[in-house]
């Protein structure tokens, strides 16, 4: 799980990678090649 | 900096979420704490439970992100960036366009982008914008100097 108290905006899936935008904060790029360890 | 504060916050999150895994008994009793302390260690030490950050482009206000092949699409302000994601560590911009107002969402389709802007709060307006990928300094935005 990626918990935080910040607002996601979108999210986008491209290969192993999770694309996922935080508004003030910009844009972060997080690898899920083991998608069952994110939950 | 940023990914060690975000293992850090996961470390947190797993503390506390902890104390909601096991509603048996009063938190406040000797074997409670007990049996806390040890779980706390087993889940320190269990393989991790984040996804891993490798990159991030820290430029906001960022609201939309569209992905076609190694190439991010993402609106930074009133700005689209264009970036090849070849190495995600390492996002590298290849393009922009300057758009009237903040850019709310975009798709990407073939060789055009197509980007939704604000418009000053009335409405919002698409803008398809042809990709010349090698040619950043080609990318027109119609109608916009």
């Amino acid at each position: 799980m990626l918990g935080y108290s910040r607002e996601f905006h979108d999210v986008a899936l491209a290969g192993s990678y999770v694309y996922v935008t935080e508004w003030g904060d910009g844009l972060r790029i997080i690898n899920v090649a083991d998608p069952a360890a994110a939950f | 900096m940023n990914m060690m504060a975000d293992k850090e916050h996961c470390v947190s999150l797993k503390k506390t979420s902890f104390r909601t895994w096991d509603g048996r008994g009063h938190p406040g009793s000797h074997n409670l704490r007990r049996r806390g302390r040890h779980r706390r260690r087993e889940s320190r030490t269990a393989s991790p439970i984040c996804p891993e950050l490798v990159g991030r482009w820290p430029y906001g206000p960022c609201e939309t992100v569209a992905v076609e092949g190694n190439i991010a699409y993402f609106g930074s302000g009133t700005v689209l960036i264009i970036a090849e994601c070849l190495n995600p560590t390492a996002p590298a911009k290849i393009g922009q366009i300057a758009l009237p107002d903040v850019v709310l969402d975009v798709a990407v389709s073939g060789c055009y982008a197509y980007v939704a802007d604000d418009q000053a709060g009335c409405g919002s307006s698409t803008w398809p914008i042809r990709l010349h990928p090698g040619k950043p300094d080609a990318w027109i935005l119609p109608g916009v100097p």
